[in-house]
């Protein structure tokens, strides 16, 4: 009985802990709301990315002849950049607002605070990722609609592609989160976060699918955690496959152990070094 | 020394020094801090070595796409680079203009006696920008291998590149003059400049290449591989010339135009 109760607890004080975070995310998505048409006109650029590889594909398509390029139809393909573009510029720079708070020593104030800082500010992200996206995609997906028809997907494939974006949502906040800790240590870690972006950009799909690339580079970016972030939820939205899906998720889950494990590893260690002085 | 050397120089070559000094005192500025400009450097180094890496993928799968080859993304990625380094490592502060005009910030420079655009322009030196300038010439000069000729006109495209983005960037900024709040509309111009200028200009028509060739001069920027180095067009070097003259004067008009309107915040602030 003593046991059951002790487990209850445990669960008890695990869902608070779960609702204090839900609502952050909550209070995120309401703070953007708020500031909606604010974020669409940011994000206008948008227009000009889609508008550039629509030319650009048309090109390409009517060029080579082809119906299909790597398995993707022009459809498709725009409709994946899309979806990538989308993703990518709804992405906030974690790593550079860790960065700020470590050096600024503003993580001194959150660690007096009741919550864990990394999860709060996880929290955060996804509150802001979710509402980038949808901004994103409204602005992104109109030009592609226009340019070549409606999305091909059904249902199924953008309940699934969006899961495996929220994994590949919180992949990038926890790799994000193991570079911004290395603030306690390195001088400046701006050309990292730099570096991990354009690896990221390139590798993870965003440009270009990765069924497009030469054969050995397309192995190593279909295995590195980079190649999780964009390639595999998109493509289940556009070009649904479940083995592919099963895949996807699978390599999601092992890389954001990894980068959860690397970052609170790595946030200990730095808290030690944390020196707080009154005044 | 006699009396008349010690008189400042007057004409084009005073201008050419002040620059020169302030590109000194810029670069003794950011050599404080060696390790975090040296690092700046190398990232965006690494930053355009990423795109220019998408490129060599797409043309490996594409060998030829409307006329346009690898060698030809290759330059046209250098000559970009290059021209905007030169223009943001001289000119670094141009990209602030509008954030200045808003914030009343300008007076500093007021009371200054030489050029007001020229003062807050070369005041800053945009450090990554010089990573820029290192990329486009290792990359031409490596991946392309040209003749003399190819190289000298790959330079003078190089120069004319600075002079539009200087004065597109300069142009955009001053609309803070008349619109106040202009910082995201400038930011965004600029961007959809270079947007533009790095992709093919063989995949552009019609309309859009009409607003390339106007509105966002970027169809200059972007026709440099084809129509300068591989196949050397007088006709469209006279063009690409031309615009970056105009630019240049339009901007400086522009400027001194918005510079009427000006407010002083009287604003004070200590400046280290």
């Amino acid at each position: 009985m003593i046991e059951v109760g002790r487990g209850g607890q445990g669960r008890l004080r695990a869902l608070r802990h779960l609702g204090k975070y839900l609502e952050m995310l909550r209070i995120t998505v309401l703070t953007a709301l708020t500031y909606a048409y604010d974020m669409l006109s940011r994000q206008l650029f948008v227009v000009i990315v889609m508008f550039v590889f629509v030319q650009l594909w048309k090109t390409t398509y009517r060029w080579e002849g082809a119906a299909s390029i790597g398995g993707y139809t022009m459809r498709q393909m725009l409709w994946y950049l899309a979806l990538g573009e989308s993703m990518a510029m709804s992405m906030p720079r974690a790593a550079a607002e860790i960065d700020d708070d470590v050096r600024s020593g503003a993580l001194a104030y959150a660690l007096t605070k009741p919550y864990k800082y990394p999860w709060f500010l996880y929290a955060k992200y996804m509150g802001n990722a979710l509402t980038g996206f949808f901004g994103n995609l409204a602005i992104a997906g109109t030009v592609i609609w226009i340019a070549v028809g409606p999305p091909p997907v059904t249902a199924l494939s953008f309940t699934l592609g969006f899961l495996s974006a929220l994994l590949a949502y919180a992949l990038d906040f926890w790799a994000q989160a193991a570079i911004g800790l290395s603030a306690f240590w390195i001088e400046d870690a701006s050309p990292y976060r730099l570096l991990y972006s354009r690896v990221k950009m390139l590798l993870g799909g965003m440009l270009l699918p990765l069924e497009l690339f030469p054969e050995g580079l397309r192995r190593i970016a279909a295995f590195l955690p980079t190649g999780q972030i964009f390639h595999g939820p998109v493509k289940t939205f556009v070009s649904l496959s479940l083995p592919e899906f099963g895949g996807t998720v699978a390599k999601q889950s092992v890389w954001i152990l990894v980068f959860v494990a690397l970052a609170s590893m790595v946030y200990r260690a730095g808290v030690r070094r944390v020196n707080v002085q009154g005044g | 020394m006699s009396k008349e050397d010690k008189r400042p120089p007057r004409g084009l070559r005073s201008y050419v020094s002040f620059l020169f000094e302030y590109m000194k005192a810029n670069l003794a500025m950011q050599m404080e801090y060696r390790v975090t400009f040296i690092g700046r450097i190398i990232g965006m180094m690494v930053n355009d070595a990423m795109w220019l890496s998408f490129w060599l993928i797409y043309f490996t799968r594409f060998p030829v796409v409307q006329g346009w080859e690898r060698a030809d993304v290759v330059t046209l990625w250098a000559v970009c680079a290059f021209g905007f380094g030169i223009c943001f490592s001289v000119f670094g502060n141009i990209n602030r203009i509008a954030s200045i005009v808003v914030r009343g910030d300008l007076d500093f420079y007021l009371v200054y006696p030489r050029h007001v655009l020229l003062h807050l322009a070369a005041s800053r030196m945009d450090a990554t920008a010089v990573g820029d300038v290192a990329f486009g010439l290792g990359v031409f000069f490596a991946l392309v291998r040209p003749t003399p000729l190819q190289a000298i006109l790959f330079v003078l495209s190089g120069i004319l590149v600075a002079c539009l983005f200087f004065g597109f960037t300069v142009i955009t900024h001053s609309l803070a003059f008349v619109l106040g709040n202009a910082e995201m509309l400038s930011d965004q111009a600029s961007a959809t400049l270079i947007h533009f200028a790095t992709y093919p200009s063989g995949i552009f028509d019609g309309p859009t290449r009409a607003i390339l060739f106007t509105l966002i001069p970027a169809g200059f920027i972007n026709s440099i591989p084809v129509s300068v180095v591989r196949d050397f067009d007088p006709l469209f070097f006279a063009g690409l010339a031309a615009a970056s003259v105009f630019l240049i004067v339009a901007s400086d008009r522009i400027f001194k135009a918005g510079l009427r309107k000006y407010e002083s915040g009287n604003l004070m602030q200590v400046r280290m």
